[in-house]
């Protein structure tokens, strides 16, 4: 029993190095944008596991992932326009969920990128640190831009490290 | 309680090593040789192990209990994996196409980079190329790919059986991800970092590509346990 413990309390003590799986959101399928600003909403929740992401889904403010534990993660969004370009991004502690991802603080942009043609996906990716409380959203250009609705408009995020 | 716990402490004391009830905890008879905590886990294939290699000088964990990894280097911890890390680059030097069979999957006809054991490739002309994922742990995809008569379809499909649909048709859980070339002749590209599972198997999955480009490459790249 002793030994028992003993052995738990190691592996426990151990924990720093965990293995997977990683905490990872993966949604999938547009659904429009939250009601008074340009942030993506999904249909579809493939993943959603492990502790370090919390996913938020709300019709008026869209979809939030909200970072739990500091950490190096990676995100992608996939989406597109029709029937025109669009601006395709994704913010990180904005405030300024009614504007254009492309006129935002700079330092609340994690990356952007135009579709170049109505239909065509474009994806913006990004890796690095994150700390506890940050805000990720995918970010729009305005009302109902981007508009994907299907299996290609993609939201995902993933822990790499901790 | 204290006087209960107190003899089975001294018992374990001797068996462990030693026992420091405000500060440490000591393994091993005082002999040089590999000290190893293994995690018992009943009837089953294996069971995990931290150990010190005595010869190496190093601690070191095993996941599967045969297989033993470095925790970092020196004198200090700082990770608990050594590089490289597994990977796999692929791509189409005048050549590659897409399966005759699987007329959906990209097959490459270069490898640039092929490091670990961690992913297999299994290249065919017929079926297209698979990357099957030995380990379980988190990996980074990067494809790029092109049609030179209109915009392209580029996706990456997981454990799809519907190898000759294009990607946005097949059922959506096999869908990793999809982004377009955007326009006739112009590249486009997709990355994505997911948790997969020993036995998930990747592939380059398209609309219509073009038969033959120097455009099209696909990176796999283990990135985390």
């Amino acid at each position: 029993m002793f030994k028992k413990f003993l052995l738990v309390s190691l592996l426990i003590s151990f924990n720093a190095f965990a293995v997977g799986p990683r905490s990872e959101v993966w949604l999938q399928g547009g659904n429009g944008q939250g009601s008074g600003n340009f942030i993506k909403r999904f249909l579809t929740v493939q993943r959603n596991i492990g502790p370090d992401f919390t996913y938020t889904d709300s019709a008026t403010l869209g979809a939030t992932i909200t970072v739990n534990a500091y950490m190096l993660a990676a995100a992608v969004y996939c989406d597109y326009y029709n029937p025109g370009q669009a601006h395709i991004g994704m913010s990180v502690n904005s405030n300024q969920l009614s504007t254009d991802i492309a006129n935002i603080n700079p330092l609340d942009t994690l990356g952007f990128i135009n579709s170049n043609s109505s239909n065509l996906d474009a994806c913006i990716t990004v890796t690095k640190i994150f700390n506890v409380g940050d805000v990720i959203r995918a970010h729009g250009q305005t009302t109902g831009v981007p508009s994907g609705t299907d299996v290609s408009v993609t939201f995902h995020v993933t822990e790499i490290s901790n | 309680m204290i006087k209960f716990f107190l003899p089975l402490l001294l018992i374990a004391s001797t068996a462990f090593g030693g026992v420091d009830l405000s500060n440490k905890f000591k393994l091993g008879d005082g002999q040089h040789s590999n000290k190893v905590i293994e995690a018992d886990r009943g009837a089953v294939s294996f069971n995990p192990k931290l150990r010190w290699n005595d010869g190496g000088a190093q601690w070191e964990f095993s996941n599967d209990g045969v297989s033993f990894v470095g925790i970092g280097t020196g004198g200090g911890g700082g990770g608990c994996t050594t590089g490289p890390r597994s990977e796999i680059w692929v791509y189409n030097s005048s050549g590659g196409g897409q399966g005759s069979t699987n007329t959906k999957i990209r097959y490459y006809n270069t490898v640039g980079r092929s490091l670990g054991t961690d992913i297999t490739r299994t290249a065919s002309t017929s079926l297209g190329d698979a990357f099957t994922i030995n380990v379980t742990g988190v990996y980074a995809i990067s494809v790029n790919d092109e049609y030179s008569a209109a915009a392209a379809v580029i996706g990456i499909s997981l454990n799809s059986s519907q190898l000759s649909t294009d990607i946005t048709s097949i059922t959506a859980a096999n869908v990793v991800g999809i982004s377009n070339a955007q326009g006739a002749g112009a590249p486009g590209g997709l990355s994505v970092t997911l948790n997969l599972t020993a036995g998930d198997v990747i592939r380059v999955h398209g609309g219509v590509l073009d038969a033959t480009n120097n455009f099209a490459s696909m990176r796999i790249t283990r990135v985390a346990f």
